[in-house]
């Protein structure tokens, strides 16, 4: 259809860049690949700066049982419960 | 369009690779919580140089044997960038168990239980985004002054990005992380004396815009 004379003439023009019509491949995947790249290296980073955390490990998860349980006082008033500070220090405000 | 189609795919594999961590096990809790941080800095790093190309092309200021063209890509393709690794942030903070966000939280930011009014901050800029992305991509069904006045959305976007990250990112505090949003933030701000100083936009001697 749109080889047939008057075509553009007769469709509504449609605003385009000039530049839109160049395709800059080689840019679309080193910008890709860097992106990807960045985020490895940030998730790597993130994850080598917790482990010099000093904060205590991650609680267990609930369904494993806690081993040595400590048992209720004389005077039933509950333990103590286990310190739970996340391990992620970064996470404090 | 090529950048299209590798923003849909960088985004499909970031949220792969967070749904994978997330349902590996024993470190996933810290794991997620890591990637969503990292998606979350690309993607302001990317929206950062998008909005900086996006203003060098309009002002069009001269980059030594660097094509109009190349400016130009580099703001489409970075544009799209940010928007999928902005998809990987979102998907990664819905699924991290630390913090049950919900949907809405997302959607909204102020309902959410942690730091409110800084994810508030981060859903408008990330509705900013969805919207300066979605236009452009359907531009064509729009009147160009329509489609303009959309796209500047991403001026009060990066803006309220910027303090999303500053105020509900974990690592704020980092001299290089604060040193990072003062010299981006700072170069935007000085483009954007530029443009709103009342530069006379140059000419082009050869290039003229079809319909203007």
């Amino acid at each position: 259809m749109r080889s047939r004379p008057g075509y553009h003439a007769r469709v509504p023009h449609r605003r385009t860049n000039p530049f839109a019509r160049e395709r800059q491949h080689w840019l679309t995947l080193l910008l890709s690949a860097a992106a990807a790249a960045a985020f490895g290296v940030g998730w790597v980073l993130y994850g080598r700066e917790s482990a010099t955390d000093t904060a205590p490990p991650l609680p267990p998860p609930a369904a494993s049982p806690t081993p040595a349980a400590p048992a209720p006082t004389a005077a039933g008033e509950p333990p103590a419960a286990p310190t739970a500070t996340p391990t992620r220090s970064s996470r404090s405000s | 369009m090529t950048s299209w189609r590798l923003g849909l795919l960088s985004g499909l594999t970031a949220v792969a690779a967070i749904l994978l961590v997330r349902a590996s096990g024993v470190s996933a809790a810290a794991n997620t919580w890591h990637a969503l941080r990292a998606a979350g800095f690309v993607s302001y790093l990317l929206f950062w140089v998008s909005c900086l190309s996006g203003m060098a092309f309009y002002l069009r200021i001269a980059v030594p044997r660097v094509r109009a063209s190349v400016v130009f890509e580099l703001h489409r393709v970075t544009g799209v960038l940010a928007a999928a690794f902005l998809a990987s942030h979102l998907v990664g903070v819905l699924v991290d168990p630390w913090i049950d966000f919900r949907v809405i939280d997302i959607l909204a930011g102020a309902t959410a239980s942690y730091r409110p009014f800084a994810l508030f901050l981060g859903a408008v800029g990330a509705w900013a985004l969805a919207i300066v992305v979605g236009t452009t991509a359907v531009s064509g069904r729009f009147r160009y002054a329509t489609w303009l006045n959309l796209h500047r959305l991403a001026f009060p976007g990066y803006v309220v990005a910027l303090f999303h990250g500053l105020l509900a990112g974990s690592d704020s505090a980092n001299p290089l992380v604060l040193a990072m949003y003062g010299l981006t933030a700072g170069a935007v701000a000085g483009l954007g004396v530029l443009r709103l100083a009342g530069r006379e936009r140059p000419v082009p001697a050869a290039v003229s815009l079809p319909g203007r």
